[in-house]
């Protein structure tokens, strides 16, 4: 639970600021390789919802740069990921050579609304196609990239399974209770004299996961309890609250510290513009690089809230 | 430890010497007060009329001590904005003589920030200001309200933390390097509401001292700089009553004698209102309940039991109070944050030579988040409590030496951010513990006159600084128990100032100073806020060390009616604090575990032109400045300016009688924009824009400039009446100025298809302001005397 009592303060102050546009001082820098990468594990019925191990490769592009999916996509990269014993390199796809029906299953994987795509649109990812690269707990992951005589690596490791235990709806608290929102609320039994690390999306009626603004949880304040917290709803409208009658489907995973930092870190930024707030600097696992390797035990909570 | 020890008796043992080797020498001591109210009088100068460096200057406490050859002379007692005294004494015994100075009437009219004589040129002390109250509260304002500390920004050398804030940095150090003390209390957090307004209420306030270089050894603990604040004693003449009423505030304040010239009282109180105004319109929102205010509570009683003892007990309590409620979602949280101290003095006069004054105080900050939703709730508090006890003697052997020394012990507990969470089911902690902590220093320092042109104030100040348990080692896990020693540095600090005149009307000054700080605050942005905590020095965390040089050249002109000065400083700081360039908070860990150090310098010089007399008074202020660090983990070790950096920084002060009802002051401000660490690129992670930012601190603001005016109206300025009232017109920032307050960056993506754009904007906090204040004043006429 995140309090922003510095932002209370602020709504009293900027009644009376204003503003206006500027154009900052420009800040030259070389372009960075930026490595989004996932490698998962699942148990049970989660198993067979593992998505294999992939990757995105783009580049930084300067503040005062146009920014679009054309110009940022690392193409022609050399992608590998070992396991220790056995490695295994990537096959790289661009959207813009798939065929329709491919488009729209990968069109679900990265959270794009597929009838609304315009024809301009690119995405690339290097994915592993020989499904031999199966994330499995407390293994470790080593990705190596090369491109253009220049190599980027990382490692990541993933960490023991925690799911959810158990969930359960409750009125909401409040003055504003209409009958068609209610709060979620979970139980994790949280292992106990080890810092662990929890991150959670929520995917609504088929549609793609969301992260919302802070994505990410430690158990240092509830270490080894068994625990009890609010689920929110990820839309920026629900206030946190799911709508009755909606299909649910919370996408929970284990993570490590390295990728509990830079999630941490990332929506810090992402949260934090203000008189007050300071910047920090993105966390980040990857040499040679930013971004996230990230490995992590996943598993999905699908639920209906009930109508009444 | 050896060495140090035998090294400070010798030196006691000289500075008796001293004193020994003069004969047929008599005493002239007493107190100095305000004929009208009892008040004793800071800073007074004394002096024979044939020789002005044949003289002192009253203490903190009223008190003086002359002793010169046996002899006749003229002594003239002088201060700011009264009328002086001269008075053929013929010495040839020990004499008391308690002087009451009158207002000067002349003198009133135009001049209240004169110094008496050429004291700017010839005292010892340098980047040292005394700002009159009077003065501070005839400055236009922000809203009204006369701020002290906002007073001391317009003074070369000392640069405001950001729009309308009271945080102030002096000469390139960060804002938890002054020290900040209220009848010797040291004020731990002195803003309210986020550091927009100071927390010392002006109509209790006697005297502002600022020391920004040459810091004598009498204080301590601060490397950048001291600001010793004097609460008023209260009339012990005759009662009376002042306040005022403005837009956002209302003060009030009453004084009298509890027993005539003997004992007294004050009490002062002030308020906000904003919100309570609108809290009918508030009720009618979602938001009801919602308010903030914040308020400021001075006491003073003193009791002179004789001439020779006198009892002084003041309290200082200032809190904000900020609620939010909302009952939409149910959601509640409450902001209590505030100081509370407590000084217990007593002033023993020995004999004519020396003065002794007896501290004690007690200290407490806390600040507390405590809200939620129903059964969740959250509560963060952090604060720091001190129980401090002084011991401070003042000795005047001759005319020729002031000799300070004392001894001083704060037992410091300080918490960090304990969190407590409750879901209904169960609470949770983060188990921080406070950190308690010793902190002595004792003292010696002389203010010698070793010829009419060259003197010297040199000093020692040992300080012995220790964490001591309850505590468990972060280190090693060792449990250490109640009082028992984790880690200490003992550390000692030389000092020295001189003056050397080169005419009646000129001087050079120099100083050298080592200071070491051993509770540190440090803050991940801008300004600092309530939320930042104090840490003490520790196993983890070493004191702080800077050593500063300075030079200046005084000068006055034309019978001391322009004071010109030029000071060129330099300062080396080591075990500089900060945070990580990857640094989030995280309730569960010690902010002391975050820390980085590193070094840093800063230098510059301050240009200084004042005309201290006359219908149209005020002054120019010019610095130049640099102040940078070298971390080596941030900025991949490179140097970087450190946020406390601006390299201009122009201040006009002016206060124009136009008539005796009429007053037009007016002030204004250029500075360098501030700097602050721009955006550097944008990336796509989880198909979400992200944004990274550049080198540390490689991008400024925009210039900041601001012009402030005000009037003073007086209906009725030679009323002899009880009741007097006047009142203030301001406008802030008068040609509105759209000055930088922060800037933040806009990125709208959209994916699908597949552009973005960044765009960066200026926020302005405050335009034009206008403020209108009406004061009041009644006064019980005192009754002739008998």
């Amino acid at each position: 639970m995140k309090i922003n009592y510095i932002g209370a303060i602020g709504i009293l102050l900027t009644m009376i600021a204003c503003e206006k546009e500027l154009t900052p001082t420009v800040v030259n820098d070389a372009d960075q390789i930026v490595v989004e990468g996932y490698i998962e594990a699942g148990i049970g019925k989660d198993a067979n919802r593992v998505t294999p191990p992939y990757v995105i490769l783009t580049r930084a592009v300067p503040f005062q740069k146009e920014f679009t999916t054309n110009n940022i996509f690392v193409n022609g990269a050399d992608v590998t990921v070992s396991n220790g014993t056995d490695s295994v390199k990537l096959t790289e796809f661009c959207w813009q050579n798939l065929d329709s029906v491919t488009k729209r299953r990968a069109a679900g994987v990265f959270g794009i609304n597929f009838d609304s795509v315009q024809s301009n649109f690119n995405v690339c990812l290097y994915l592993d196609l020989t499904q031999r690269m199966k994330g499995q707990i407390g293994k470790s992951y080593w990705l190596t990239i090369k491109k253009d005589g220049k190599t980027v690596t990382s490692v990541t490791t993933i960490p023991k399974w925690i799911p959810i235990d158990s969930s359960y709806f409750i009125k909401p608290p409040g003055t504003n209770q209409n009958d068609t929102m209610v709060q979620m609320r979970a139980y994790i039994r949280d292992i106990a004299n080890e810092l662990n690390y929890y991150r959670y999306m929520v995917g609504i009626n088929g549609e793609p996961y969301k992260a919302g603004r802070q994505s990410v949880y430690t158990d240092e304040l509830i270490d080894g309890q068994y625990f009890l917290f609010n689920l929110f709803n990820r839309e920026q409208a629900s206030r946190g609250l799911f709508r009755r009658g909606d299909t649910l489907s919370v996408k929970w995973s284990n993570i490590d510290g390295e990728q509990y930092d830079f999630w941490r870190t990332l929506e810090f930024n992402a949260n934090n513009q203000g008189p007050f707030s300071a910047y920090t600097r993105v966390k980040s696992n990857i040499q040679g690089g930013m971004g996230i390797w990230g490995g992590s035990v996943v598993s999905y909570l699908d639920t209906i809230v009930p109508k009444k | 430890m050896h060495s140090t020890k035998s090294n400070f008796s010798i030196l006691l043992l000289w500075l008796f010497c001293v004193t020994l080797s003069l004969a047929q020498e008599y005493t002239l001591s007493g107190y100095v007060k305000d004929a009208n109210t009892g008040e004793t009088l800071i800073g007074t100068n004394i002096y024979t009329q044939i020789n002005r460096s044949q003289g002192t200057v009253s203490n903190n406490y009223g008190f003086y001590s002359l002793t010169l050859p046996k002899g006749k002379y003229t002594i003239v007692w002088s201060s700011v904005g009264y009328k002086n005294i001269e008075q053929e004494i013929v010495l040839d015994v020990d004499k008391t003589l308690n002087v009451d100075l009158s207002e000067g009437v002349v003198m009133k009219e135009v001049v209240v920030t004169a110094k008496p004589k050429d004291d700017h040129v010839q005292s010892t002390e340098m980047g040292t200001v005394t700002l009159p109250i009077e003065s501070i509260k005839k400055m236009p304002a922000l809203m009204g309200e006369a701020d002290i500390l906002k007073a001391l920004q317009l003074l070369p050398g000392v640069m405001a933390a950001g729009e309308g804030s009271s945080g102030f940095y002096v000469r390139g150090g960060g804002p938890d390097q002054n020290l900040v003390l209220l009848d010797e209390a040291p004020v731990y957090n002195p803003g309210h509401m986020l550091g927009f307004f100071s927390v010392f209420n002006a109509d209790a306030v006697k005297n502002t001292t600022l020391i920004k270089g040459g810091m004598p050894a009498n204080y301590g603990g601060r490397l950048s700089s001291v600001v010793d604040i004097q609460m008023k004693e209260g009339n012990n003449k005759s009662y009376g009553a002042e306040g005022g009423i403005g837009l956002i505030a209302s003060r009030f304040t009453a004084e009298g004698p509890i027993q005539k010239n003997k004992s007294s009282f004050i009490v002062s109180a002030r308020r906000t209102y904003l919100l309570d105004l609108v809290q009918p319109a508030i009720d009618k929102t979602k938001f009801a309940g919602t308010n903030y205010y914040f308020y400021d509570l001075n006491t003073k009683v003193n009791y002179t039991f004789s001439d020779k003892d006198r009892l002084y007990l003041s309290g200082y309590f200032g809190r904000d109070i900020l609620v939010f409620n909302s009952k939409e979602n149910a959601f509640k949280i409450n902001i209590p944050y505030g100081n509370a101290t407590a000084t217990l003095r007593w002033n023993h006069v020995f004999n004519q030579k020396l003065f002794m004054n007896v501290t004690g105080v007690y200290n407490n900050y806390d600040f507390t988040v405590q809200g939620g939703q129903e059964t969740f709730q959250l509560k963060v508090a952090s604060g720091v409590r001190d129980w401090n006890g002084k011991v401070d003697f003042e000795y005047f052997p001759n005319y020729k030496h002031n000799i300070k020394m004392g001894v001083n012990y704060i037992r410091h507990r300080m918490s960090p951010n304990i969190a407590t969470f409750s879901n209904g089911e169960g609470t949770f902690t983060n188990n921080l513990k406070p950190k308690y902590a010793h902190e002595t220093a004792i003292y010696i320092n002389d203010d010698h006159k070793i010829t009419n042109d060259l003197s010297l104030s040199y000093g020692l100040r040992g300080s012995w600084f220790a964490q001591i348990g309850p505590y468990v080692s972060l280190k090693t896990g060792k449990t250490y128990a109640d009082g028992e020693i984790v880690k200490s540095y003992p550390r000692l600090d030389p000092r020295l100032t001189g003056k050397y005149s080169l005419t009646d009307a000129s001087s050079v000054k120099f100083g050298v100073t080592l200071t070491h700080q051993f509770v540190h605050l440090v803050s991940n942005s801008t300004s600092t806020l309530p939320t930042d905590v104090w840490v003490p020095s520790s196993e983890i965390v070493k004191p702080q060390r800077g050593v500063q040089y300075a030079l200046g050249y005084f000068r006055n002109f034309e019978d001391n009616m322009y004071e010109t000065s030029v000071e060129i400083y330099y300062k080396d700081l080591w075990n500089q604090i900060d945070y990580p360039e990857n640094y989030v908070q995280s309730p569960s860990v010690e902010v002391e575990t975050e820390f980085v150090y590193g070094k840093g310098r800063a230098y510059g010089a301050e240009f200084f032109l004042k005309k201290a007399k006359g219908r149209l008074n005020g002054w120019i202020g010019y610095t130049i400045a640099r102040s940078e660090r070298i971390f080596p983990t941030i900025n991949q070790g490179a140097v970087y300016p450190a946020v406390y950096d601006r390299t201009h920084d122009i201040v006009l002060v002016a206060n124009y009688r136009l008539s005796k009802k009429w007053d037009f002051n007016t002030n204004f401000v250029y500075a360098t924009g501030n700097n602050y660490t721009p955006l550097r690129s944008l990336f796509l992670i989880n198909q979400q824009l992200n944004i990274e930012y550049g080198a540390r601190n490689s991008a400024r603001y925009n210039s900041y400039h601001r012009l402030d005016a005000g009037f003073t109206y007086a209906r009725n300025p030679d009323s002899k009446k009880k009741f007097t009232s006047t009142w203030s017109f301001g406008v802030y920032n008068a040609y509105n100025h759209f000055n930088p307050f922060f800037i933040y960056y806009n990125v709208k993506a959209d994916v699908n298809t597949s552009a973005a754009k960044a765009t960066a904007f200026q926020v302005t906090l405050f335009p034009v302001i206008p403020s209108v204040t009406w004061n009041f004043k009644w006064q019980q006429k005192p009754k002739q005397q008998e």
